[in-house]
């Protein structure tokens, strides 16, 4: 495992690499995409052990955090979604230089999974895409974060930018205005596979399922029972490690037949 | 100012981050920041990014970094309980730190079980200089007892309440159950449980930490309401120790215990930007609430 800074100067990026592992190499990576604010908290475990239990799968696996959240740079409160995408396109092309390859899947966990949808469009080397949890439309995401406010959380009156903080993570309105044209259900996605993996059933899940199978090679979805309240805070920064889908991601991955022993 | 992924200690298998000063100056301690619980690094909020990066700026070199088996850090091989691998872990990032940036002192700074650890580790290291505890150990005193029972003795929907706490006791064991096992599971990793030590044996170090002349920023919030809370319950507390100059308590009922309102997170920056420069006057700047991006080193 190999903690790094990467980008430019200007620009600095975190990321953690967990080369392969194992008898079994594999000619291919997988970056892992992080929640939002205290969501990426609450999941910085989760990611964490599903990133050792793929790179002893045989993957190259690389975490990140995006501009402004983390240890990246950026003051907190200052990326969006377009920034988050370009980030992930520089995470990208990290892995595929660390690693010296060139296919990478994307993992993406609620706003990671709209994010790892929106990056994987328009390119050729993504050959699968899991969805775990994804928020599939921002507007109705950003009215679940406002109601989940503490009493503690509230505006800053006199810094126009912060509409409120969400467990202690700004929600600026300029992350409000870029995250509420997020809409799965409008987009196109290409030949990429993907899984989707959820922990309850819910009608946005399996229509983002139906859709998706207009465009994509395959689709997977799958219910998988396990903790999912990512949008709840303690005093205690309790974290959630729901093992099951943990393991039916690397399950997913598992299966893939292009080993290099 | 930089930051640098950096491991260490015994195996490299600590994780930590370190921001470098936008201008060196050897005679500024370094400042280690711990994690709270089990929160990586970043801290609650992502309190300790933004503290760090405002403190380089004004030149103090700085260091977070995950207790092993937190974050990005290794579990230890060996069997030490977080009590006594802790303190050794807070040394691992001293020597780390004197190596890298030359360091010779330190100040620690800590919330909550890393209130815990930096006041476990002060007397025991004569390199550190200075404490800063959020939600430190708290003892209750009778003023605390009648701020927090006088009010509410007063008041029958209080009793009510408590009427209906006794028999949901005596009636609802099964349903306790229940709830704590789905705690279990949604939790999945233990929440840290704090064991205050004695008073005395807390008034001992104080007096140690005094006695060295440690300075020490306590800051107390709404979450340790159970503990504390009114201004002046710390001094009131050890009255016995002379602190002569070293101390400073704050009591912020409006914080909770992961600032997460922005007027604390605000408050707590310029809380310590000035209690630092007090006592280890940074020459040639001059503080303000700029905290600038890092660069890849």
């Amino acid at each position: 495992m190999t903690p790094l800074y990467f980008g430019t100067s200007d620009h600095p990026l975190f990321g953690v690499y967990h080369p392969p592992k194992g008898d079994t190499v594999r000619d291919s990576g997988i970056l892992l995409c992080y929640p939002f604010g205290h969501e990426y908290m609450r999941s910085h475990r989760a990611f964490r052990q599903l990133s050792l239990l793929l790179s002893r799968a045989g993957y190259h696996v690389f975490r990140f955090d995006y501009y402004g959240t983390g240890d990246s740079g950026g003051r907190t409160g200052e990326g969006d979604i377009e920034q988050w995408l370009e980030d992930i396109d520089v995470a990208i092309e990290e892995l595929q230089a660390t690693a010296g390859i060139e296919k990478v899947s994307l993992v993406g966990l609620r706003l990671g999974a709209a994010l790892v949808t929106l990056a994987a469009k328009g390119r050729g080397d993504i050959p699968r895409v899991v969805l775990w949890d994804p928020i599939v439309q921002g507007a109705p995401y950003i009215q679940e974060l406002l109601e989940s406010r503490s009493e503690y959380d509230g505006e800053l009156k006199g810094e126009a930018s912060l509409k409120s903080t969400i467990h202690g993570f700004p929600l600026t309105e300029h992350l409000v205005d870029s995250m509420s044209g997020l809409d799965l259900l409008q987009e196109e996605t290409g030949d990429t596979d993907f899984s989707i993996l959820v922990a309850r059933e819910l009608p946005q899940y399996s229509q983002i399922a139906d859709h998706f199978r207009k465009f994509s090679g395959s689709v997977d979805y799958e219910v998988i029972p396990a903790p999912d309240n990512w949008n709840e805070v303690d005093d205690f920064g309790s974290v959630l490690l729901p093992q099951q889908v943990i393991q039916g991601i690397v399950t997913r991955f598992d299966q893939e037949t292009s080993a290099n022993a | 100012m930089r930051e640098k992924a950096v491991t260490f200690g015994s195996n490299k298998s600590l994780v930590g981050i370190y921001t470098r000063p936008a201008v060196d100056n050897p005679r500024l301690p370094g400042v280690i920041l711990l994690n709270s619980g089990i929160l990586h690094r970043i801290g609650a909020s992502r309190l300790h990014v933004t503290i760090a990066r405002m403190l380089a700026e004004l030149g103090f070199p700085v260091m977070r970094f995950d207790f092993s088996g937190i974050g990005d850090s290794e579990p230890r091989r060996d069997d030490l309980a977080f009590e006594e691998s802790a303190p050794r872990e807070v040394q691992d990032a001293m020597d780390r730190m004197e190596a890298i940036a030359g360091c010779q002192e330190f100040v620690i700074f800590g919330l909550c079980s890393g209130a815990d650890v930096a006041f476990q580790v002060g007397p025991m290291d004569r390199r550190i200089i200075g404490l800063i505890q959020l939600d430190a150990v708290a003892y209750r005193t009778w003023k605390w007892y009648l701020n927090h029972y006088g009010p509410r003795a007063l008041k029958m929907d209080v009793w009510a309440r408590f009427a209906g706490r006794v028999m949901s006791r005596l009636f609802n064991s099964a349903s306790k159950q229940a709830k704590e096992e789905l705690d279990m599971e949604t939790h999945a990793l233990p929440t840290y449980v704090r064991e205050f030590p004695p008073k005395e044996d807390f008034a001992k170090t104080l007096d140690v930490l005094a006695g060295r002349k440690v300075k020490q920023l306590y800051v107390f919030t709404d979450g340790m309401y159970m503990e504390y809370n009114y201004r002046g319950q710390f001094a009131e507390t050890f009255a016995g120790v002379d602190f002569g100059d070293t101390l400073q308590v704050e009591y912020w009922p409006d914080a909770d215990h992961i600032f997460r309102g922005p007027a604390p997170q605000k408050r707590l920056y310029a809380t310590i930007k000035e209690w630092m420069c007090d006592n280890w006057p940074v020459s040639g700047q001059s503080p303000d609430d700029t905290v600038e991006q890092p660069r890849v080193a």
